[in-house]
């Protein structure tokens, strides 16, 4: 994580470098079908990927000149962070949305708010809260089909068992 | 125009959409009182609701809610020294010290009525200017067009933070991310990679509520171990508006410079409250007998932060209806909302939409008297709501979201988009690639493309005669000479930076 801080700049320019390099050849597949157009559909793709790839070059020029500046300016306090919180944030929304087809907005409504609350609760909370944060996902998911189908009449993912 | 203000003010004479007015601005409020929550964020999130809403009762809502959320960051920014929202960054260096010096009531008492009156006086701006600029606007070509809007993408180095290459590279993104459907004129798919779900290209929508409150969930979880679950109030008593109209004595000079700072930059699309309230701070700094007493807790400093930020929702509205050219993030949701409900904001606006134009503009006023009501009532509620533990906050936002995504279209690839712009805003924050440029580059993208093509084939072909025509050869050298300034004045502050390491 310390070598990603180091050289995050770097990795951002090579990246867009990258990017612009692959939006760049992209952009010569296409074909217009106004033959008669002088500037056709790629024309603004090349002038995008052509900006990108000099404004890459320029922040790794910035960050190649100002990496030992940072270092002692990054040397201050540190705050805990928490990857795995936000792989698992990640991991549940995409599990979230698995599951609205499966088992429709409802329950996967409920279940998903639920774990949510307690990935991202503050480690001071008592664990006393699970109990609350399920009760609070049940009733939330209750409250908000209720409201979106019945009252504002938006269809909402029924999922297979039809709720 | 009396007789069209007529009709606008009975339009909203109705329970309904006085009503939404109301909810508009108390959301609005909450959001902008809410530290991490934006205005543009409540609004994005309020979007899909207006699906299900009548044409005026949605546009009124989302009035209220840029008007409430604009205003509503002054709360937290004066009793917590936390600007709700970047609008009132500069409301902290004087209102938290007046406020910590024992007059809470006083501070917020100036804040209130400064947002008022930059409010209101910008409205005038809009009233008076927009008929006329939209006169102005049938004029142009698209050649004048690209101009404009090329202009309006050049400011985004002004939004770029800290680098200016970095907010570029967040610009560039965002045009780039704009170009992946079906390229405007010829219709031919860009970048589709043979998903058909990819042929329409993104959602604005999807983009907002994915950047804006994914990012955030995500942030929050990243730093959750040190988040607290709510936020401290220091429980000073609040007592009715605090101040009496002998307190602004001698501020008559600082409001009207600050409103009308705060207007222009609210013309000028791509800049929005969050610059206003610091340039308006300098500006009352700078101009000021006594500059060494602000950040101690003086009002100059509070009243021209407030007046200023408010003063950008009138102006902001200018560009937004007569070009279509959203000024900021919260413009660029409400040209959705309206382009949704069957406005199309553009020089013939007032032809075609005239009524539901006027309805805006008594809209905007309601929603002012709202806003100044609901604050001065309401101050100690709000405090109270600004407490709730993130984790419920932002998770009840999450499903409201995949609602909101989903309801769209009827299509689960919609929802999954929001999550693939939640992470792509997750990467930029590591990156520390600035967001707002990105968005504004995905609004504004493709309409310099579609103007510049369109331009092209006028001129066959040539860039000379996007020179011959005054609007686009003023605007196309304004765009040349800001963005040499603002190298300049980045290269300056830099060397001046190393200086000081030095």
């Amino acid at each position: 994580m310390e070598q990603f801080k180091k050289y995050g700049g770097f990795l951002t320019g090579i990246f867009c470098l990258l990017l612009s390099v692959l939006y760049f050849k992209g952009s010569f597949i296409q074909t217009s079908r106004l033959m008669t157009a002088k500037y056709g559909p790629d024309f603004m793709p090349k002038i995008y990927s052509l900006a990108l790839c000099l404004l890459s070059l320029a922040l790794i020029f910035q960050e190649a000149k100002g990496l030992n500046r940072q270092e002692q300016k990054t040397a201050g306090k540190e705050e805990k962070r928490s990857e795995a919180r936000v792989a698992l944030t990640m991991g549940l929304i995409l599990l979230y949305i698995v599951l609205l087809k499966q088992i429709g907005f409802l329950i996967a409504s409920a279940f998903y708010a639920a774990l949510q609350m307690i990935v991202i609760q503050s480690p001071k909370t008592s664990k006393k809260k699970y109990i609350q944060y399920i009760i609070f996902g049940i009733a939330v998911a209750a409250v908000l089909t209720y409201l979106f189908t019945k009252v504002f009449s938006v269809a909402l993912p029924a999922g297979k068992l039809g709720f | 125009m009396f007789a069209q203000f007529s009709i606008g003010f009975q339009m909203l004479a109705d329970f309904g959409v006085l009503f939404m007015i109301f909810a508009g601005v108390c959301i609005g409020i909450l959001f902008g009182a809410s530290p991490g929550l934006t205005t543009s964020m409540g609004m994005a999130f309020m979007l899909p609701l207006t699906y299900i809403m009548e044409p005026t009762q949605a546009i009124a809502m989302l009035i209220g809610l840029y008007i409430g959320g604009t205003s509503g960051g002054l709360i937290t920014a004066i009793l917590l020294g936390i600007p709700g929202t970047p609008a009132s960054i500069s409301t902290t260096f004087d209102g938290y010290p007046m406020a910590k010096n024992g007059e809470p009531g006083k501070a917020l008492g100036y804040g209130l009525v400064a947002s008022f009156f930059g409010g209101m006086v910008s409205l005038l701006a809009l009233f008076c200017l927009a008929p006329a600029l939209s006169k102005v606007a049938l004029k142009f070509g698209p050649a004048d067009y690209f101009a404009v809007s090329l202009f309006s993408l050049a400011l985004i180095a002004g939004l770029a933070g800290k680098s200016l290459v970095r907010g570029l590279i967040g610009g560039i993104l965002g045009v780039m991310l704009a170009t992946v459907g079906t390229a405007p004129l010829d219709m031919t798919t860009r970048y589709t990679m043979g998903i058909h779900e990819f042929d329409a290209g993104f959602q604005l929508l999807c983009v907002l509520v994915g950047v804006y409150a994914v990012t955030e969930l995500l942030r929050y979880a990243e730093n959750s171990c040190n988040a607290p679950q709510d936020l401290s109030y220091n429980g000073a008593a609040i007592r009715g508006m605090g101040v009496k109209l002998s307190d602004f004595k001698g501020q008559a000079v600082n409001m009207v410079r600050s409103t009308i700072l705060g207007t222009c930059i609210g013309i000028l699309p791509g800049i929005g409250a969050g610059t206003s309230n610091i340039l308006a701070y300098s500006a009352a700094k700078n101009a000021s007998k006594y500059p060494e007493k602000f950040g101690s807790g003086i009002k100059d400093g509070i009243i021209a932060s407030e007046t200023a930020n408010n003063a950008v929702t009138g102006g902001a509205l200018i560009p937004l209806l007569t070009l279509g050219i959203p000024g900021d993030a919260g413009t660029a949701i409400l040209l959705a909302a309206l382009t949704l409900h069957g406005i199309a904001p553009g020089p013939l606006v007032f032809q075609k939409n005239g009524d539901q134009i006027y309805m805006i503009f008594a809209a905007l006023i309601v929603a002012n008297l709202f806003m100044l009501l609901v604050e001065y009532l309401g101050m100690k509620m709000f405090i109270k709501m600004v407490r709730i533990p993130k984790n419920y906050l932002l998770t009840v936002i999450l499903l409201l979201c995949v609602i909101g995504a989903y309801g769209q279209n009827n299509r689960i690839f919609d929802v999954y988009s929001v999550l693939m712009f939640g992470v792509l805003g997750f990467v930029f924050y590591k990156m520390s690639l600035p967001l707002t440029p990105m968005i504004m580059g995905f609004i504004l993208g493709p309409i310099v493309e579609t103007n510049l093509l369109r331009g092209l084939q006028f001129s066959d072909g040539s860039f000379l005669a996007f020179f011959k025509r005054p609007i686009a050869a003023v605007f196309l050298i304004m765009t040349a000479c800001y963005v040499m300034y603002e190298i300049k004045n980045r290269v300056g502050r830099g060397r001046k930076e190393k200086m000081t390491d030095g």
